[in-house]
This record gives C-alpha cells, structure tokens and sequence, in this order.
C-alpha cells in the first residue's frame, strides 16, 4: 500500500469515527431524556417500594422501623389477602379462556366475511375502547334483579330472578362477564392479524389432501399456524385480567362479603384508604411478582409447543 | 353446457356463521342500546319497563339536562381532555427520539436501555403507584393536572411501538441526509417525525383512549371533584344519583362514553394499526 | 389413468373475465403445458380443474365422468403449488402421510388423542408409512422424513410436495409453477428430474409455467394462454415453427423472434429492402408483421436469396456462440441474429458499414394486422389449433 492510499484510508477511518462519535453523542441525547423518565417514575419507584415493603411505614407517621421480610410472612398469613388472591385467581380462569376463545371463533367467522367484515370488526371492537366506569354502571343497571331487562327476561323464562352482584356465588362470574364483554374485541383484532397471515396455499392443500372440512381445517392448519398469536394473546389477556380493578371499584366494591375482593382493589385499601405503606407495599412486591411469573409460564407452556 | 351449481355447503356455512356473528353483536351492543333507551325514559317508567324497549315517552331533554346539572360533567370532560393531551404531548416528546435513538443510533448504552423497556412493559403502573404518590403528597402536589398526568409521561409503550416503527425506516435516506450535511437532530426533527405520522396517529389513539378510561391513578391523587377525570366523575355522580333517576344516570354515561365513541368511529384504523403493529412481532 | 376434458370453461372474478370459454382435451399419459404470461388464466385453469374454483360456465370431466360436482378430495388430483404448500409444524412422513390419513380414517380415528384408542388406527397407519417410505424412496427423500420442511432446501422441499401428490396416485398431476421459487441451476436439474418422473409414472400431468423454455422442453403438447383464452395448442415445435398467432410467436423462442412491418405485394411481402416470396392469403397493399427467428437470417450470403441492409448495433458474447443485435437504417427496427464465433470473426472488419443479412423466406411468419397468421402453411397450422 503506497503511502497516499494509506494516508487516505486513515482519513476515512478518521471521518467515520467522527461519523460514529457524533451518532453515539445523538443516540445519548435523544435517549437519555426518555432514560430519565424511566429511572425517575420505573426503576427508582419499584426500589423504593421494595425497601418500604421491609418497614412498618404508615403516611404521615414520624416514626417507622425495618421489620424485614415481616410483612411478607404477615401477607401469606392474612386470611383477607389470601381470600383476595384466590378472587383474583377465580376471575382470572373464567376471563381468559372466555375471551379467547370467544375471541378466536369470532375472528375465524369474521374473517371470511366480505362486505360484513367491517361492520362486525367495528361493533366487537366497541366495548374495547368505551369508558369501562360508565358501561360498568350500565351493566350494573342491566343485571339489576328488580328493574333490569335480563331479570325480567329470564323471570318470563321461568328461570326466577338471579341478583348477580348480590350473590356471593355469582359475583366473581358477573364481574367477569363484564371482562370478557370488553376483552373479545382486542383479542379477535389480534387473532384476525395472525389469520390473515395464514398463507392461503395451506388450506388449498389441505382442501385437495382431503381435510376440508370445518374441523379439519381448524386442527390441521388454522390452530398449529396461530401459535404465536395465541401465546400473545393469552398472556397479555392473563395480565389484563389480573389488574382488574374499575368494575370492583364501580359495581360491587368488594362485597357481597369480600367475594369480589381482587388483589388490585385490596391493594387500593390498604395502601391509598388505610394509608399502611409497608404492608401494601409487600403487597405490591407480591403483585409484580404474580404477574412476572404467570407471564413467563404461559410463554414457556406454550412456546415449547409451538412448532418452527 | 353445464352450468356449475352453488356449492350449498358454502351457504349453509356462511348463513351458521352470520347467525353467531349476530348473536355476539348484540352481547356486544346490549349495554349501549339499553344505556341509550333507558336514557330518553322518564323516570317513572324504568321501575317498571322490564324488557320492554319502547318508552312510553320522551324524556330526553330531562335526563340529559339533569345530568348536565347535578354533577359538573363537562367539567369532568375538559379535565379529561387537558390530562389525555397533556400526557400524549409529554409522551411523544419523550418516546419519538427515544425510539428512534434505540432503533437507528448506535452507543454503548443502548442495549441496557432497551432492556429497561423490555422490563417496563410488564410493569404494571399499579407497581409504581405508592413511591409517587408518597412524593406528591409531601411535595403538596396532590389533586393538581401535573400529579394526574405524571406517571404517564413515561410511555416504555411508546417508546418500543416507535422503536418497532423506525427498525424499518430506510438507513439509506439517513445516510443520504447526513452526507447532505443535516445534523442529527435535524434529522429527526425534519425526516424522521414526519414520516412517524401512521405511527403517531395509532399511539395518540391509543393512548388518549387508554388515559381518558383510567380510574385508578386518578382516584388516588384526586381529592375534589372539580379535577375529576371522566371514569372518576362518573363514579361521583353516580353516588349522587343513587337509586332515584337512572335516566339520568343513564344519559351521564352516554355523555361520559361519547366522546371516546366518537373518536374510535373516526380513527378505528389507527387503533387496529396500533394493536397488530406490536401484537405481530 | 384417464384423461381430461375441459368444455367451454369461463370465468369471471368481479368485473374480470379470467376464463373465456376454454375448452382442452387432455390425452391420457401426455404431459400438457399451460403457457403463458401473468394473469393469461392458465393457473385459475388448473385450480377450476382440481375443484378448488368453480367455474361459472362450462363442465370438467376426469376419466369420462364429469367432476363438477365433486369437491377437491373427491376428484381423484394432486397438485403442486409454487410455494410448495408444507404443513409448516408437520415432518416431511405428516405432511406426505395427509392425503392418505385423510382417505382412510375416519373423524373418530383422526381426532388428537383419543383417535389413538380407535383400534383400526395403528393398522391403518402402519400401511400408510409404508407407502410414504416407498414414494420417499422413490424421490430420494427417505433420509428426511423426520425433519420439518423448515429444515428442508428448496429442492428437498420441492420433492416433499411432490411425494404427497405421489402418495394418493391421482389420475392427473397440476403443477403451478413449482419450479419458480428456484434458483437457475437448480431449476434445469430439476426439469430433466421432472420428465423422468412423468415417464416413470406415466400419469397425466397438467404444468403451467410462465417460462417458455420449461414449457418447450419438457412438454408432449403447449397451450399457450393470453387474456383467459388457448391461444394455441400443439407440440413444441409446432409452435415455434408454424406458429397461429402473433402472440405465439412473441412468446416462444429465445432470443425472441424479430417482428418487422412489412406491405404485400403482387407475390409476396416486401420488408424494408428486402422482398420476400411467400404464398399470402391477404390481397396486395395490406401492412403485415413479418416473424423472422434469429435463425432464418444469416451473415453469409446465400445465392438467391433476398437480404435486408442492416448496421451493427452491439455484440453479445455468449462464448461459443454470439447474439448481433443490427438496426435496419429505414425503420430504426432492430434485429437479432446468432453466429458462431468463427461466422463472427470472418465478418468482423465489415460491421463498420452496412450489412447485408441474408433471408430465409421459407422460414418468414407473417401476421396480419389482426395477428393472425397468413402466410402459405396457414392452413396446416389452424388444422392443429383449438381455438383462435
């Protein structure tokens, strides 16, 4: 190499570490704004709530003291929070099949509609975006034994009145009717996406090797294909239903006798109505905690069956 | 010539189908159809309507001017409308350079950066809830548009849906602006936000939808009525309305659900965009 | 083993009008091709033969009896699609083993887990694998049979597609475009593995292709398709060498053959400077297109023979043989001829000025304006054609 050429390629080298130097000092500048943020409201929170869930801190006291990991052991003894985790878990398991499955059957009829398709998109994905507070009130209303249509249905039916929101035994179903009934929506737009990219080859295929019929269909092509669409769905589903709070808060808050009493609604009292920061705290801890692990599992079950 | 027949099974299908596509359709409407009937009955009659669906009379006026009045409702929608846009200014100012930076830029601390989102969009804003309030309340920021607003500047959802939407932008048109001399901010400043507009359009919806429909965060910072967001002034109002009018009740929650409808029948594509764009990864 | 009959197909897709009444008589054993450009109709053809289009006009008859009313299944057909089609989370043994698990169980027995437990399963599935292995055998894919077709190269993955279309041994093999999504090399490999395939079997195979080589190499007859119509239907050669229509011309034959405009004449055709005497149907001073193939024009001069005065325009080498490329000064038309490179060498030092390339008349095609062919072997030539 002559000396030009190499004197040439140092400057090259030179201007693009330039080039590299001034991208690495705009990469700072436009992230470190939006790393602020997250330190300022993400990572030092979830610190601070760590170390509050270690002491017996109440708002506004002058005096408090590490207890360790008492609040934890409090926390698994209480009998309140244990009623209310299994509320949550109770909810959990009847929100998140009924609104995937609902959500998958409505999305494989929609899609093979043609000039409907809108429309039903557009009245299933409705109760995804209202203001659930409101539509809770009305649901309220509608399931109302004395004065609510579906009372006075099922009365004509000979079924007899049923007070859903009264009832112990029913109260954790009708608050997840009302889950299901905003969750279809969401799920059948993610469910339309991972149909429409089923390559159509597949089901000529299928129709020709024989499997054309609607069953057939379904468990030999539309249900392997969709793996990673339903693994979306379901966690993010289960995730949504854990942090179930505005219809408790609305319709029932908390009763009849505690049965509707969920994680997010109990952490509410104890924290923001009672005020004791160190027990909710633990409790917040255990919240995130719940949360991370139910997601990781679903995604390693069904992930593993995936097949690519 | 033969003239194939209609394949009958394919009817029978499509007739099957509509007939459950029509059947969830009402599930689906039955509590807006009943909000707004029961909205325009007079009083009197809701106690004894049952499943009947024709009012007797028109109540309209009285219901949604009874709503109008009893609680300050509008109050409650402009209180929702300075905190939805106040968030999605502070967002985007945020989540666009953040994005583009984790997307396009290069330097060290980028991955580290990007694994803190990653983390923070399974955090729920329930978890952060206690410390920022504890600070709010010792700074006496409590019940102000700033306390509401201020969990929610952060968007890590923002920041990975604009990360996910600049991964496919051209390198190319970057490497021609830069030879061009453009600086980098500029660059994001003159090619790369306006070419976010689709991007832009789905997260606004998304968000605006998402913050004008929370209750939790706002029922814990807001102590009066007069800074109440819509989810939270529906709940006052209807503690105030308790067991006597549910027209009125009823016509308060069309008006509190309005909006929000109006908004998703005209941007219906930009929400669907926005789901499917971080869904289909 | 039988054969097909397509009568007066039409088909219309919204506005479009994809099919217009086409009609095919396949004969048992051939190995038919389907040609032509992009959206000519030729693969919604194959696809209203396997059923999975109805047609609005016309009928379908497999082996003698009519299909229309038959579903896919029921049909008795394989097809092969350009994208191969796999079940993606399906080894190679599943995805060859489906049409017969489809045939020879029942719903009960097919069902996930509890078809396990139906007691003529096993038997039944043992039979089955051993077919797969057969035909695996057969295509040189047994070694794969446990791997998923993710794994597999685009060869290896053709022949998979083609092994479940052997499995069910149809009366009629469709094959749309399976050789496109291959690489050059490959894709000759894999024709000459095709034609010995059909051979071997000796079952009738319908193969549509926008590659005319495809379709001259490895064809017993050529429909050459346009605009949902059988332009032209005949072997290879008769096409390229007596071909019915202008567009059959323009398709076939690589380089492409050189149209020029020309009028008739008294007793022939007159192009450029050349006059050509050829036996026309159409009366004097009417414009032409004249076809001349690379082939009937020649560097050296030949006795009697008519020339057109033509300049260099550029030189392509292709080693053994070279492609000219020579403009006709009157009409800015170009032409191609080939030469070996020794004809090129010889004729070199005189390419700076203008040439005379001699015509073969015998082998001119002329068209008229309609694109129709009417020149003296017309009437040989529309005997073969179904339709124009």
């Amino acid at each position: 190499m002559t000396a030009g050429v190499a004197a040439s390629s140092r400057r090259v080298s030179a201007s693009r570490s330039v080039q590299m130097r001034a991208e690495a000092l705009a990469g700072y500048a436009f992230a470190t704004p939006a790393l602020f943020l997250i330190i300022l409201l993400l990572i030092a929170p979830i610190m601070v709530v760590f170390l509050m869930s270690l002491t017996d801190y109440q708002l506004g006291a002058l005096k408090w003291s590490w207890v360790g990991l008492g609040n934890y052991s409090d926390l698994f003894a209480d009998r309140i929070f244990l009623r209310s985790l299994g509320n949550t878990f109770i909810y959990v398991a009847i929100v998140v099949p009924g609104s995937v499955i609902f959500g998958l059957f409505i999305a494989i009829l929609v899609q093979e509609r043609t000039t409907s398709k809108a429309i039903y998109q557009t009245i299933f994905f409705l109760p995804v975006t209202t203001t659930l507070i409101a539509m809770s009130v009305v649901w309220h209303f509608l399931l109302n034994p004395s004065l609510g249509p579906l009372s006075s249905l099922s009365r004509a039916m000979g079924l007899g009145e049923f007070d859903v929101f009264g009832d112990p035994d029913l109260v954790l179903f009708g608050l997840a009717v009302i889950g299901i009934w905003q969750l279809v929506g969401f799920n059948m737009i993610l469910f339309l996406a991972g149909l429409t990219a089923i390559p159509r080859d597949l089901y000529d295929a299928a129709d020709i090797d024989g499997a054309d019929g609607a069953w057939d269909r379904f468990a030999r092509v539309t249900w392997p294909m969709l793996g990673p669409t339903t693994l979306f769905v379901v966690v993010t589903t289960t995730i949504t239903a854990f942090r179930v709070f505005d219809t408790v808060a609305v319709i029932t808050r908390g009763n009849p006798m505690g049965r509707s009493d969920v994680l997010l609604y109990t952490l509410y009292k104890v924290g923001f109505q009672d005020f004791n920061i160190g027990p909710a705290s633990a409790m917040t801890i255990a919240f995130l905690v719940f949360v991370l692990v139910v997601a990781l599992v679903q995604a390693f079950v069904i992930d593993r069956r995936t097949h690519y | 010539m033969a003239r194939a027949p209609i394949r009958t099974d394919r009817l029978i299908g499509a007739i099957a189908a509509h007939f459950f596509l029509i059947l969830g359709a009402a599930f689906m409407l039955l509590p807006f159809v009943w909000m707004l009937l029961t909205s325009i009955r007079p009083a009197s009659e809701v106690f004894t309507a049952g499943f009947n669906p024709i009012p007797s009379s028109f109540a309209g006026v009285t219901n949604y001017s009874e709503a109008l009045t009893k609680s300050p409702l509008l109050q409650f929608m402009w209180n929702g409308v300075v905190v939805c846009f106040g968030i999605l200014a502070v967002q985007l100012l945020f989540a666009i350079p953040a994005g583009y930076a984790l997307a396009k830029l290069s330097f060290r601390a980028q991955p580290l950066i990007f694994a803190l989102v990653l983390f923070g969009l399974t955090v729920p804003v329930q978890v952060t809830a206690l410390p920022i309030y504890i600070a709010l309340a010792n700074l006496n920021l409590l019940n102000t548009y700033f306390a509401i607003m201020l969990p929610f500047f952060l968007s890590v959802f923002g920041i990975f849906l604009f990360r996910q939407f600049f991964k496919s932008f051209p390198q190319e048109i970057i490497h021609a602006a830069r030879l061009d001399g453009f600086t980098e901010l500029e660059i994001i400043l003159r090619i790369i936000t306006p070419s976010a507009m689709p991007a832009i359009a789905a997260f606004a919806v998304f968000s605006v939808t998402s913050h004008w429909n929370d209750l939790y965060w706002p029922l814990i910072v807001t102590t009066s009525a007069d800074h109440a967001t819509p989810p939270l002034g529906m709940m006052i109002f209807r503690d105030q309305e308790t067991g006597s009018n549910f027209g009125a009740l009823m016509a308060g929650a069309a008006i509190i659900t309005a909006p929000l409808i109006v908004v998703f029948l005209i941007a219906q594509r930009q929400f669907v965009r926005g789901i499917t764009m971080t869904g289909v990864k | 083993m039988s054969n097909l009959e397509l009568t007066a197909i039409s088909k219309t897709f919204g506005t479009t009008r994809v099919l217009n009444d086409v009609s095919l008589s396949v004969r048992d054993g051939e190995f038919l091709t389907l040609v032509g450009a992009s959206g000519c109709g030729k693969s919604t053809v194959l696809r209203v033969i396997a059923g999975l289009e109805p047609q609005d006009a016309g009928s379908v008859h497999i082996g003698g009896r009519a299909v229309d009313q038959l579903r896919p299944k029921q049909r008795n057909v394989a097809m092969v699609f350009q994208s191969y089609a796999l079940y993606p989370h399906m080894s190679v043994a599943e995805n060859m083993s489906m049409p017969l698990v489809m045939q020879r169980l029942n719903l009960a027995e097919r069902l996930p887990l509890l078809g396990r437990l139906m007691p003529n399963r096993s038997r039944v599935m043992t039979e089955i694998a051993a077919e797969v292995d057969a035909v695996a055998r057969q295509l040189q894919i047994e070694g794969l049979l446990s791997r998923k077709p993710a794994q597999l190269s685009g060869g290896q993955r053709q022949r998979v597609a083609l092994g479940r279309s052997m499995v069910r041994h149809p009366d009629v093999f469709l094959m749309d475009e399976p050789l496109s999504n291959l690489d050059a090399k490959l894709r000759v490999h894999m024709r000459t593995e095709l034609t010995e395939l059909h051979r071997r079997l000796g079952v009738t195979f319908i193969y549509v292709t926008h590659d005319q080589v495809e379709a001259m190499t490895m064809s017993d007859r050529v429909a050459l398709m346009d605009e949902g119509r059988i332009v032209q239907l005949g072997t290879p050669s008769e096409l390229y060498h007596n071909p019915t229509d202008l567009r059959v011309a323009r398709f076939i034959g690589s380089p492409q053959v050189n149209i020029l405009s020309g009028t008739t004449t008294g007793d022939g055709v007159a192009v450029s400077d050349a006059m050509l005497q050829i036996p026309v149907s159409v009366p004097s001073g009417q414009e032409v297109s004249v076809g001349l193939r690379p082939e009937a024009l020649s560097l050296d001069a030949v006795a009697g023979r008519p020339h057109l005065s033509a300049k260099l325009s550029h030189v392509e080498n292709l080693g053994a043989e070279v492609f000219l490329h020579f403009v006709l000064p009157d009409t800015g038309s170009g032409v191609v001829l080939r030469a070996t490179l020794d004809t090129y060498e010889k004729h070199k030092s005189r390419f700076d000025r203008l040439v005379h390339l001699s015509v073969d008349a015998s082998r001119a095609l002329v068209f008229d304006a309609a694109g129709h062919r009417v020149d003296g072997r017309v009437q040989a030539a529309l005997r073969l054609a179904v339709s124009a």
